[in-house]
């Protein structure tokens, strides 16, 4: 025999149940609901903090000259601490060229592939377990990839290789006086570290792009919104991330025509790298190459003003052949 | 005894229907967000994408790109704003394999704009080659004729000579004394 509610029951019951779906209504109306509301997936993320402690022993920046890309990158690594400063053993390892262009690597948009691999092999011999080379390309990504030369290196070298559309994007919080939330290429939120690998190259609009500039290779959506205030935005990068390593790669520079570029005419050999943990500096140094003052170039002295770094002061040199 | 099993699975349909429908919300929901990284935002309307632009210039291929003055940052990213600028109001470019070399098209408002940018990117100095001036180097070949200017580079990777270069270059000035700037973009014709 089956028990029969009796009227009270059934209206308490009904009470019950309404309070359950109100509640859960109400709940998802508000968002509570929502995935990453309580952490395991924020759609809105805050930048990651990569920088190492300041070291009073070693020099914030330094350049290195008269041998291989490779040879010089170990060596002005290793003068500012070795790569074990900055990549601890198991640290997933997020490494920044400029490979936005489809161009190959005499034409000196792009990183030097050479440059590359070599930061990531000192990344693995410090023990990094997982590095991972990522870039949001200007140009078709796949073939970027393919023409800098950059994929085949860093693979080679030990990496992985990230490009739209193999990861997303986030949408990041930002905070800049130009740059708010902006969507971000979703490898920087995996990263334990970041290492930024640029070229020095001429810069149609911004007058240089190196280690600041580069930072642009992380922005999804329409860049060319920020163009207007191209100085500002790449202040706010800079201020947003914060490299644990800056290595400059100055072995070709584009002095004409960039970003872009692609006449040979246009490129320069340099044949130096600059590795350090001062932004600042290393970009100051940068725009020398190119023959500008730093103090002409608004996001070199925005960036100084923010506190990321200071220039003026020479940096030391290594002579790697010598 | 009266049998009431139908009125009370009426009861237990009507309270369950709720709790379905929100389940079927909730799930619907996460379903339609997404857990991982949110996926890259659909990419602006490349221009090597299918479209009806085909043989803007007679002897050539499809363009691999066209970009109009507001999206001229997808293909020369911070050199767009001195190209609009300059008046720059639409950028082609066609990636050729033989001779491996990259050409660029740009269309300006007038024939002052494309000069200005031509002697911005190579310099003042000027040789006899195709169109109205032309600047020639071993991997480059940048021409103007009248308000539309050429850049042609060929691929370092290839080794594109300065004779092929200035080959594919009188080809294209050819074809730009038949081209007209004005074309539409959805209004080019079918594929040769």
């Amino acid at each position: 025999m089956t028990h029969r509610p009796d009227r009270r029951t059934v209206l308490r019951r009904l009470g019950q149940a309404g309070l359950v779906i109100g509640g859960s209504g109400a709940a998802a109306a508000l968002g509570l609901l929502s995935p990453g509301r309580w952490g395991w997936h924020a759609s809105v993320k805050t930048t990651p903090v990569w920088t190492v402690a300041a070291d009073p022993l070693r020099p914030a920046a330094v350049i290195a000259r008269g041998g291989r890309p490779a040879d010089l990158v170990r060596a002005a690594v290793e003068r500012v601490g070795g790569m074990a400063r900055f990549v601890r053993p198991g640290e997933t390892v997020l490494v920044k060229p400029n490979m936005a262009w489809d161009r190959t690597p005499e034409q000196g948009a792009n990183t030097n592939p050479e440059v590359v691999a070599e930061v990531v092999r000192l990344c693995r011999e410090a023990g990094a377990g997982r590095i991972v080379v990522a870039e949001v390309p200007v140009h078709d990504a796949a073939r970027t990839a393919v023409r800098s030369g950059i994929e085949a290196a860093a693979r080679q070298a030990g990496a992985e290789v990230l490009i739209p559309p193999r990861a997303g994007f986030i949408t990041a919080r930002l905070d800049g006086s130009v740059l708010d939330n902006w969507e971000i290429f979703a490898p920087v939120f995996a990263a334990d570290r970041l290492i930024n690998v640029p070229v020095v190259k001429d810069h149609g609009l911004s007058r240089l792009t190196c280690g600041l500039k580069n930072l642009y290779g992380f922005l999804g959506g329409n860049r060319g919104r920020l163009h207007q205030r191209i100085h500002e935005a790449i202040a706010d990068l800079a201020v947003a991330f914060r490299p644990s390593l800056t290595v400059v790669d100055a072995t070709r520079v584009m002095v004409r025509g960039g970003p872009q570029g692609g006449r040979l005419d246009d490129v320069v050999p340099v044949g130096a790298i600059a590795a350090g943990t001062d932004p600042v500096a290393l970009d100051a140094w940068g725009a020398t190459l190119l023959g500008a003052d730093p103090r002409d170039i608004g996001h070199i002295v925005l960036a100084q003003g923010r506190g990321l770094g200071t220039f003026g002061a020479p940096l030391e040199e290594i002579h790697v052949g010598s | 005894m009266r049998d009431n099993r139908p009125l009370r699975f009426l009861g237990r349909l009507l309270m369950a229907a709720p709790l379905v429908a929100i389940m079927t919300w909730l799930v619907a929901g996460g379903m339609s967000r997404s857990f991982g990284p949110v996926l890259p935002p659909a990419p602006p309307a490349p221009s090597s994408a299918p479209s009806a632009v085909t043989t803007l210039l007679s002897g050539f291929p499809r363009p691999s790109g066209d970009y109009p003055a507001e999206r001229l940052y997808e293909r020369v990213d911070g050199a767009a704003d001195g190209l609009r600028a300059a008046g720059c109001r639409r950028l082609l470019f066609w990636t050729i394999e033989d001779p491996a070399a990259e050409v660029e098209l740009l269309i300006f408002d007038a024939e002052a704009g494309a000069a200005r940018v031509l002697t911005r990117d190579a310099g003042p100095e000027r040789v006899s080659g195709p169109g109205d001036e032309a600047s020639v180097a071993d991997q480059s070949v940048y021409f103007r004729r009248g308000r539309l200017y050429a850049r042609i580079i060929g691929d370092p990777s290839a080794g594109t000579d300065r004779k092929r270069l200035l080959q594919l270059a009188e080809r294209v000035d050819r074809s730009l004394r038949s081209f007209d700037p004005e074309l539409p973009i959805d209004k080019t014709g079918g594929q040769p």
